[in-house]
């Protein structure tokens, strides 16, 4: 049944392949989110899609749709079945969709489809309780120097906290602890009861208690300082060479989509990029505004997987 | 004594059979990882507490007497059919039409209601689903 | 701090007609994707969110609120009227609301429902407003042994819901199985999932419960078709009997429900089956739940509500979410340019406090609305099951579709509605099945965190108070029929 609908797909997709020249979409457009309603990608997908609305970037409707499970690679699965090679189709990717072949070799994903371009950059940051008496990394790591192995415990909210860590753990030469939770919010409210020393998250979940003085951040891991945190020390200004590591969000049409249409939604996407709605989404997530034309993508992307699967060792 | 069809049986063979491939298939994850079990420990644990009291319903029900009513099965196993018909029919002809076809089936076909009624029946119902789940809440229907 | 004036000043905010409209609004709405199976208030909040960018946020968030304490009244209808759980937290009201509806009864399962509901929901924005700084510090004394001792005591009632203890067991420890499909939360590892990818997030709660109790009823009950008596609607609401009997349980639900509201971890569906299992182990007489016991339907929509208040504890006063569609709501502060966090109380206080206080005006309006919908819907039983049920079948296939958009769950749905029926027939009861897919997953994390904590030794489960004190309540909980044999009612005979 599935053979026979992918079938028909493929007959239907034929000749919009071969027509496309100097693309522009004829019809309905489809917004395929492979996450839940709600989540940090859905938001961020509603957001981009207000933006193409609003601005009238696109001459068709724009029609936004979940299709989530399994980290992204069921609304990637969705795309390549019923939607393969169309151009009316975006989706959105992001570092988890990367991690979940990684991790699940049969579930396929960025293989799947053609990055058009990336647009923003997540961070990791490394924070204690405020009474916690570690008043820099460099504190941090000689306490965990001076104990047994897995002495400090790390809460998680999930398997880019936990790469996170382990970028620390790599750098510094330390086991940690890691104690995994299912999200950024469980791993902080662990941290706050004093469950765990240490949590490494994203800074939106953290932000409200950072700026209540509950927690302290004592480090990012990134090569310069994030501007939406100027007192937050780098890993790499605290001796700690670690590699930049951050979290990318993108966008990216179905694999076997023709060029010129790649070229016109990313002509679109830099036209969203370069929004003030944007922009303002990025402050309120505490996220920065990454743009990576796909000329780039491709790199940085290939740069990604490589970093990933050695963190991840696999 | 004749063979009787005991669906009970089933259910119960069901249940063991399904804990039994959860504990082959978790004997082959990992167990334990460090300080805390592993991806299979508790699946296996399920497993085997699965397979051994859908073991045990399994005895008590081919020692107990058979007393299974006489009911008829035909009529649900006829509704069950076409629900599954339905939904294998949804990716192809989509929701209205197969939802249509369930209604007037089960209203004409396995009630025996009139065609014209059941007709309508079922046309406002899939038209109301339709506007509420498709025009309303902007759920992809196929 | 005068929470009193506070509270006025959010009054007089949440009482201007904008304001008003927006509670309306979203208590109508939370009412309506509260009875669509799948749908949730998780989904209708993210799907009005962008209309509401550049909205007034305090507007916004009356109307979030709304729909999501709303949501919990709606829920009710569907699970009483058609054995279909509208949400996930009425799964329980099902089991005891749709006996009452096939005796007749549905007029004051609805009504007390609708009481029930409106008195913990306004308990709960009660202990919200007076508590909710020093609750949400007191709730982060719980880490993973503690909710793991909690998941132990809920686990307790795997062979108590149902009317055989063995089959009860085989039910619940299927559900805890079901529960290990998809990815492992903990490393990311899919299990369980045969090399399909669409089961990589595993089986969505709501497929089974629709599939068991709506699809797995119907073709139980469409054999009987013209032996099933059609339900006469006899009083409307609740007698002073009914409520009598559900006086302590509508008090013991809302205060089981806003404690497990209040804990980030736990929501309004866990809330609902411990409220349920409380009733059934003080109950004089268990072996009437199952069978249309009135507590068995006040008691947990109580708890969903007295819940769905508490999840704003954490989420107001700490800035973490409480629950799946806190969660959004958080999501939708952080949109508008307010950040989420200890000082929301202080920074924000007019919009906290005017929300609160929409919370009470909400709950009113919610009663004024359900009162007479109770007798109106519980008519619908009027009509022939022949013409009833063909719909019901349409609306779980719809409902599941929308849950995730996907047609493999409308597969998962005729499966799990096979298994249903045969269970329906023989009857197994389907509850515990449930019980153990909600706390499975949560049992497992638990678990695991805790011994990764303590570097493997289970001794931090019983020298950390709070955890110790809920494995003895297990405990007791568990024995308890050994201790006083006399007075446990013999379990109905196989």
């Amino acid at each position: 049944m599935r053979c026979l609908t992918r079938l028909l797909w493929l007959l239907a997709a034929l000749p919009l392949a071969a027509l496309a020249q100097g693309w522009k979409p004829t019809k309905d457009v489809e917004f395929v989110i492979p996450f839940a309603v709600g989540g940090g990608a859905d938001l961020m997908a509603r957001v981009i899609h207000k933006i193409m609305v609003d601005e009238k970037l696109v001459p068709v409707p724009v029609a936004l749709v979940n299709r989530p499970g399994g980290g992204g690679a069921a609304g990637i699965g969705y795309v390549a079945a019923s939607r393969k090679g169309d151009p009316h189709t975006l989706i959105l990717i992001n570092g988890t969709t990367q991690i979940t072949p990684i991790m699940n070799p049969n579930a396929k994903t960025l293989t799947e489809v053609k990055p058009v371009m990336n647009l923003m950059l997540d961070d990791f940051v490394f924070f204690v309780r405020a009474d916690a008496p570690w008043k820099s990394l460099g504190d941090f790591i000689k306490d965990a120097k001076s104990k047994p192995a897995k002495s400090m415990a790390f809460s998680a909210g999930g398997t880019t906290d936990t790469m996170a860590v382990t970028v620390l753990s790599k750098a510094t030469g330390v086991q940690y602890n890691i104690v995994s939770f299912n999200s950024g919010g469980e791993a902080l409210t662990a941290l706050l009861g004093g469950h765990v020393q240490a949590s490494m998250g994203n800074p939106l979940e953290f932000m409200g208690q950072l700026q209540a003085g509950k927690v302290r951040a004592l480090g990012v891991v990134r090569d310069s300082r994030f501007a939406a945190l100027p007192d937050v020390p780098t890993f790499k200004e605290q001796g700690v060479a670690a590699p930049n590591f951050q979290m990318w969000r993108g966008v990216a049409i179905p694999k076997d989509a023709p060029d010129e249409a790649a070229a016109y939604w990313e002509g679109v996407m830099k036209k969203v990029a370069a929004s003030p709605a944007l922009a303002n989404y990025f402050k309120e997530n505490v996220a920065q505004a990454a743009p990576i034309p796909s000329k780039d993508f491709h790199a940085f992307l290939a740069n990604q997987e490589k970093l990933y699967r050695e963190l991840l060792g696999k | 004594m004749r063979f009787a069809f005991r669906g009970e049986l089933v259910l119960a063979l069901f249940f063991t059979l399904i804990g039994a491939l959860w504990m082959f298939r978790a004997l082959r994850m990992p167990l334990w990882d460090g300080f805390a079990p592993d991806s299979g420990f508790l699946p296996l644990v399920y497993g085997v507490l699965l397979a051994a009291l859908a073991a045990a319903v399994l005895v008590q029900l081919a020692l107990a007497k058979d007393s299974s009513n006489a009911e008829t099965i035909r009529k649900p196993l006829i509704v069950m059919g076409a629900l599954i018909a339905a939904v294998a029919a949804l990716p192809i002809v989509g929701f209205v039409i197969s939802v249509f076809a369930l209604l007037v089936f089960l209203y004409a076909g396995v009630e025996r209601l009139r065609l014209l009624p059941s007709a309508i029946a079922a046309a406002a119902i899939t038209g109301s689903l339709y506007l509420v789940f498709k025009a309303w809440l902007g759920v992809p229907l196929p | 701090m005068s929470e009193l004036g506070h509270l006025l000043a959010g009054f007089s905010a949440a009482l201007t007609l904008k304001h008003l409209t927006m509670c309306f609004l979203g208590v109508l709405m939370g009412q309506m994707v509260g009875v669509l199976p799948g749908i949730g208030p998780a989904a209708a909040i993210a799907l009005l969110l962008p209309l509401t960018f550049g909205a007034d946020p305090t507007s916004a968030i009356i109307l979030f609120a709304g729909i999501y304490y709303g949501s919990q009244y709606g829920g009710t209808l569907t699970s009483v009227l058609v054995s279909v759980p509208g949400e996930s937290s009425t799964v329980m009201t099902t089991v005891d609301g749709y006996q009452m509806a096939l005796q007749g009864r549905a007029g004051p399962a609805l009504g007390i429902a609708a009481i029930g509901s409106f008195i913990a929901g306004t308990l709960g924005t009660l202990g919200l407003t007076l508590l909710a700084p020093p609750l949400a510090q007191a709730a982060l004394a719980f880490g993973p042994p503690e909710y793991f001792a909690l998941v132990v005591l809920g686990l307790t009632a795997l062979a108590a819901v149902g009317s055989s203890v063995l089959k009860g067991l085989v039910a619940g420890v299927a559900g805890l199985l079901i529960g290990t499909i998809g990815i492992d939360p903990q490393n990311g590892i899919a299990r369980f999932t045969f090399d399909q990818t669409w089961l990589l997030d595993g089986v969505e709660f709501i497929v089974l419960t629709v599939a068991l109790f709506g699809v797995g009823e119907v073709v139980a009950s469409c054999a009987l078709g013209a032996a099933r008596p059609v339900a006469d609607v006899k009083n409307v609401l609740p007698t002073r009997e009914d409520w009598r009997a559900s006086r302590l349980p509508i008090l013991r639900g809302t205060g089981v429900g806003f404690v497990i509201g209040v804990l980030p971890a736990t929501g309004a569906t866990i809330a609902s089956f411990l409220a349920y299992i409380l009733e059934k182990k003080v109950a004089k007489d268990p072996s009437r739940f199952g069978k249309g016991a009135i507590e068995g339907v006040a008691a947990p929509e109580s708890a969903n509500n007295a819940a769905a208040a508490g999840a704003m504890v954490p989420m107001l006063s700490l800035g973490v979410p409480g629950s799946g569609t806190t969660a959004i709501i958080l999501g939708a502060l952080i949109m508008f340019g307010i950040r989420p966090g200890p000082e929301l109380f202080t920074k924000n206080a007019d919009l906290v406090w005017a929300v609160i206080a929409s919370m009470y005006i909400g709950n009113v309006l919610l009663l004024v609305m359900n009162l007479p919908l109770a007798g109106l819907f519980a008519r619908l039983l009027k009509i022939p099951y022949r013409w009833l049920y063909p719909p019901i079948l349409a609306l779980c296939i719809a409902g599941v579709f929308s849950q995730s958009n996907s047609v493999q769950d409308c597969w998962l749905l005729a499966g799990f509605g096979l298994l249903g029926w045969l269970m329906k027939r023989y009857d197994w009861s389907m509850a515990p099945m449930i019980l153990g897919l909600v706390l499975g997953p949560l049992f497992e994390s638990a678990l695991r965190q805790s011994l990764t904590l303590s570097h493997a030794s289970p001794a931090i489960f019983v020298t950390r108070p709070i955890s110790a004190v809920l494995l003895a309540l297990a405990l007791i909980a568990v024995t308890a029929p050994l201790w006083t044999p006399v007075f446990a009612p013999r379990a109905k005979a196989i």
